[in-house]
């Protein structure tokens, strides 16, 4: 019924509307014939005809929104998702008393940092001005131990402190886990000084030291954050504020870690950060707070001079070594503290060095203490025997301290630092880093002494770390730094050895010769050095992959310098200048090794038909290799020649197991081998060999890169997606990464994320297989105009140029033209196409899996179907 | 018609779930428009990218759909569904587990628009569809769906002067609900 009466009700409603607005009334009542509730409906209807309705003028979807967003304005930003500025928010880290920390990544740089977005009350504009000035006076130090603030702003009313992400935990959360071993202790607390020592020295105070702002990386760099959190010199600190009202958790600084200088209001200077730091050690070695913490502004405890002596014979139980420095941090009067925190940091470096020696000369002993040192001081009281361990412990000990820090054990490892250009001539560049470079293999030769990766070498020195650190991150005994200064025709070379362990300086040598004597001078270097280390030298011999002619080797130190910059550019330099040395000298080995290494790089980066550069590589290599069979570099090149042109799979695995099994072993053989397995579909295989690569290697992002390549193609795409995030901390600027972010990014449907990563890597010089892939992704999100301008491109670039044709099937195949996508691989073939290596692992060829002409070329491959 | 679909048609919760966080993600963005005092006015093209993202989301799961317009008819139902419930879950969080029906913010709404909500408006369809099931489907496929007159009338297989005089008396009907049953 209810239809009959409601069709009836639409058609004079609609008719009435036809109505002049003062006819409709009459109009209503005579269609309505008497029905008066009819008549009362539609004329009330009628009156909400004018009216307007947010449904009939918004989508639900923007009210929504601004419903949302009305929210958001009144209360705490709502940091957890989407972006923030040019910032895309990861997840959430945490929350501090300042607001949220959160993870997320860079768009413009491109990199991952710690977002910690401040509360309102807290980001007043004043203190802002004050906190930008010196959380960035302390972050401009730029030392390893003080976190990089990257930039302080503000995005839509919210307040936020950009900063470099350290993976790892708040030396808070260690503690939860409890007391925390001797050597440890020290180890993080010297790191703590190191860096409060370089903000002192330009005049920065912390103010604010404890457990929450220090950050353990997992690597071990200790990382001091907030600097300038508690802003604000002397008086102008919070608590010094006369008849303050703020309760005292809402005070900026933390009490129990707060100087008694900085509870009555004094002015500070930096032995308040002594005293914190004091406050941290005790802890990290007790896991408690020492009663010196809880005492109140006027307490009684601050008329003693230091921590109660029960306290202290506590700290002595558990850390011997520890308790002077701890008492002397924690005097109640500054003058009986260190005066600055590297007076406590050069004490904490002579207390390691002596728990290294105790642990080399008292292994037991150690092994009993070491045990007893991560025990709280209970399980102590209960092993009766433990006791005396601990006076063997403390004699061992003053022993140590007494022999002195000049002799230690004998340095049997060592990192060799990339040499300073000193002058201003723009050739001491390529030479400097030339010289560091055969200085490495010719100790190598002398020595059998265990170098560190030049890439990690580079990288601490771009840290811009101490020797010594880098050397101990490094896990070698010593360091060998130093500079090169060409003066027209001179050649100056300073160098220093100095001890990992404590910086200690073992031997420091001049070498001024003419430019021309630069070979016998890396000679002459590499075994004074050995004779330093204690090395004697196997042999003294040149050998034959090292040339004597100087001006060959000043053009191959000028290639290679170019060729490990990568880019096309550089890699047609490189070539030319490699292609002089070996010209000059044709049985110069090395540099035939590094022109084969040239010719490949330019296949892979810029496009050169295979057929072009793979059989320059090939004669180079062989020549390398004729020369110095033991060439490990000239092995993996020709381990890559039989893998992506010769499609030669054993023969390439051959190659890459001698480059592996070479004397000086090649860190790319593991990477390339591990890439070749991979291909193949051994996953489990390829990720052992990208592993062993990268212990050799941790910081390349190369070698970081091809390992999330194994994992993606293993399918553990989240995964590969977290290890990318991370290859691009230690290098932004690596295409590969990028593209690999993008295809992973495609293959999860994220195709706005996918082709913002292909950008990225286009813009840094990837090749054309970036444009490529970007169409794929275009087209199968439905772009398919734009991915048809794309192939437009590629293929009038095709017709005066070499563009890989698998770079245009992949397109076709986003188009979902599959004869087209086979044409163009069955051209691939021809033109030995090195992407046809990935067709059976990379996961957007699936779809043509099983189709026959599909099946023809896996077998013509010789890939298994 | 394909599984996935079938499966949001049956009203499977977990198909809907997987949908939400897309629903969400492009809510957040509109908002931070609004946070920047941009005008919006980017309707169509809201749709468009929740549209996008669906079919994303079908094609991801390897599912190919055969009637555009049929999907575009659920998603517009899936989109009235999660924001309902988005706006039923922030008032309560407002009215800390309170009233029921709370209306959108009036500070958001310009003055020559009654308050509305998004919740009784949800109510007042339910009920114009027992009345009449096309004018209520008209106003969720322009309002939740964000389609055009065209598009819905190519979901209600009806001309598009038909959609128009539907949402116009649905519009009228709808107002008069919502007034009657105004609960302050």
């Amino acid at each position: 019924m209810i239809e009959d009466r409601w069709t009836r009700l639409e058609r004079i409603y609609y008719a009435a509307l036809e109505q002049p607005a003062s006819d409709r009334s009459t109009f209503v009542r005579r269609e309505a014939e008497g029905d008066s509730e009819l008549v009362a409906e539609i004329e009330g209807l009628l009156t909400y005809d004018e009216r307007p309705a947010a449904f009939m003028q918004h989508s639900a979807m923007e009210l929504a929104a601004r419903a949302l967003a009305t929210d958001a304005d009144r209360s705490e930003p709502d940091g957890y998702s989407g972006t923030l500025g040019s910032y895309e928010i990861v997840r959430p880290l945490g929350a501090g008393g300042m607001g949220e920390v959160l993870l997320a990544y860079d768009r413009r740089l491109a990199r991952n940092v710690a977002l910690k977005l401040l509360r309102r009350d807290v980001a007043d504009p004043d203190w802002m001005a004050a906190f930008r000035q010196e959380a960035l006076a302390a972050s401009a130090l730029n030392h390893p131990n003080i976190l990089t603030i990257y930039e302080v702003g503000e995005h839509e009313g919210t307040s936020f402190i950009a900063a470099e992400y350290v993976d790892g935990v708040t030396l808070r959360e260690r503690l939860k886990q409890g007391p925390i071993p001797a050597a440890e202790v020290v180890e993080i607390a010297l790191q703590i000084a190191e860096g409060l020592a370089a903000a002192h020295e330009a005049g920065v105070i912390h103010r604010d030291i404890k457990p929450d702002n220090v950050m353990l990386r997992t690597d071990g760099l200790v990382k001091i954050l907030d600097f300038g959190i508690a802003t604000r010199a002397d008086s102008d600190f919070p608590l010094a504020r006369n008849g303050s009202t703020e309760p005292e958790g809402a005070v900026i600084g933390t009490t129990g870690y707060m100087s008694p200088e900085q509870r009555q209001g004094l002015p500070l200077d930096p032995r308040t950060d002594v005293w914190s730091l004091g406050i941290v050690i005790f802890e990290m070695a007790t896991g408690r707070l020492p009663a010196a913490a809880h005492t109140n502004q006027t307490g009684a405890l601050l008329t003693q001079n230091t921590a109660p002596p029960n306290e202290l014979e506590e700290l002595a139980n558990l850390s011997p070594e520890l308790t002077p420095s701890v008492s002397r941090a924690l005097s109640r009067e500054r003058a009986a503290r260190y005066a600055t925190a590297s007076e406590l940091a050069r004490e904490l470096r002579v207390l390691r060095r002596a728990l290294e020696d105790l642990s080399a000369d008292a292994g037991t002993t150690r092994r009993a203490a070491g045990r007893h040192r991560t025990e709280p001081v209970r399980t102590l009281s209960r092993l009766g025997a433990a006791a005396a361990v601990v006076l063997v412990t403390a004699t061992v000990y003053l022993v140590a301290v007494a022999r002195g820090s000049r002799d230690g054990p004998a340095i049997t490892s060592i990192g060799i630092m990339p040499l300073d250009n000193a002058g201003d001539v723009r050739d001491g560049t390529y030479l400097a880093d030339g010289i560091a470079a055969s200085l490495r293999s010719a100790l190598a030769q002398f020595s059998s002494i265990r170098q560190a990766a030049a890439s990690e070498a580079a990288r601490y020195e771009r840290l811009g770390v101490s020797p010594a650190q880098a050397g101990r991150e490094m896990h070698v005994a010593g360091v060998l730094t130093g500079t090169l200064e060409r003066r027209a025709d001179t050649v100056i070379v300073r160098l220093e050895l100095v001890r990992s362990a404590d910086g200690a300086g073992l031997w420091k040598r001049q070498f001024v010769r003419p430019i021309d004597d630069v070979l016998t001078l890396q000679t002459e270097i590499a075994r004074e050095l050995a004779e330093a280390l204690g090395i004697s030298p196997r042999s003294a011999r040149i050998s034959g992959d090292e040339t004597r002619d100087p001006a060959a080797y000043q053009l191959y130190a000028k290639g290679r310098y170019h060729v490990l910059r990568r880019t096309p550019d550089d890699l047609r330099k490189g070539l030319e200048y490699l292609r002089q040395a070996t010209a000059l000298d044709p049985s110069y080995g090395r540099a035939h090794a590094k022109l084969a290494d040239a010719y490949i790089l330019l296949a892979m980066t810029s496009d050169v038909a295979p057929k072009e550069s793979f059989p320059h590589a090939r004669t180079a290599a062989e020549r390398a290799l004729a020369i110095d069979p033991g060439l490990s570099e000239a092995r993996v090149s020709m381990g890559i020649i039989k893998f992506w042109f010769d499609w030669d799979w054993s023969g390439a695995e051959a190659e890459f197991k001698r480059a592996i099994a070479a004397e000086r072993p090649d860190p790319a053989a593991h990477t390339f081998y591990g890439h070749l397995l991979s291909n193949l579909g051994d996953h489990t295989g390829a990720l052992q060999e990208m592993r062993r690569a990268l212990d050799y290697e941790p910081h390349s992002a190369l070698a970081n890169a091809l390992f999330a390549q194994c994992l993606y193609y293993e399918g553990r795409d989240d995964e590969s997606l977290a290890h990318l995030r991370k290859t691009l901390d230690l290098d932004p600027a690596l295409w590969l990464t990028h593209n690999m972010m993008g295809r992973i990014y495609g293959r999860k449907g994220m195709y706005r994320e996918a082709l913002a990563s292909f950008d990225r890597a286009t813009e840094l010089g990837g090749s054309l297989v970036v444009r490529a892939a970007a169409g794929h992704t275009l087209a199968v999100s439905g772009r398919r105009d734009e991915a048809r301008t794309i192939l437009d491109q590629l293929e009038a670039r095709a017709a005066h140029a070499y563009v890989p044709a698998s770079n245009l099937a992949l397109v076709h195949l986003g188009l979902g033209e599959q004869n087209e996508a086979l044409d163009r691989l069955e051209q691939a073939l021809e033109a030995r196409d090195l992407l046809l290596t990935f067709l059976t692992v990379e996961p957007r060829w699936a779809d043509l899996a099983g189709h026959p002409r599909f099946s023809a070329l896996l077998d013509r491959i010789g890939l298994k179907r | 018609m394909t599984a996935l679909l079938q499966a949001w048609s049956d009203g499977d919760r977990r198909a809907l779930e997987r949908l939400v966080p897309l629903v969400h993600a492009e809510l957040r963005r509109l908002a931070r428009r609004y946070l920047r005092r941009e005008r919006a006015g980017h309707t169509l093209q809201t749709t468009a990218l929740i549209h996008e993202a669906f079919i994303r989301l079908v094609e991801a799961k390897g599912i190919n759909w055969q009637n555009r317009a049929h999907f575009f008819g659920i998603s517009a139902r899936v989109m009235r569904r999660v924001l309902v419930d988005f706006a039923r879950e922030r008032s309560y969080q407002k009215r800390g587990g309170g009233s029921r029906r709370v209306p959108l913010d009036e500070a958001l709404l310009v003055a020559d628009e009654p308050d509305q909500d998004l919740v009784a408006l949800d109510d007042a369809l339910n009920a114009l569809a027992e009345i009449d099931a096309r004018k209520s489907r008209a106003i969720e496929l322009r309002f939740f769906g964000g389609l055009s007159i065209a598009e819905a009338a190519l979901i209600l297989e009806v001309s598009p002067e038909t959609v128009k005089r539907d949402c116009r008396l649905a519009k009228a009907w709808l107002l008069r609900w919502l007034t009657e049953h105004e609960t302050r």
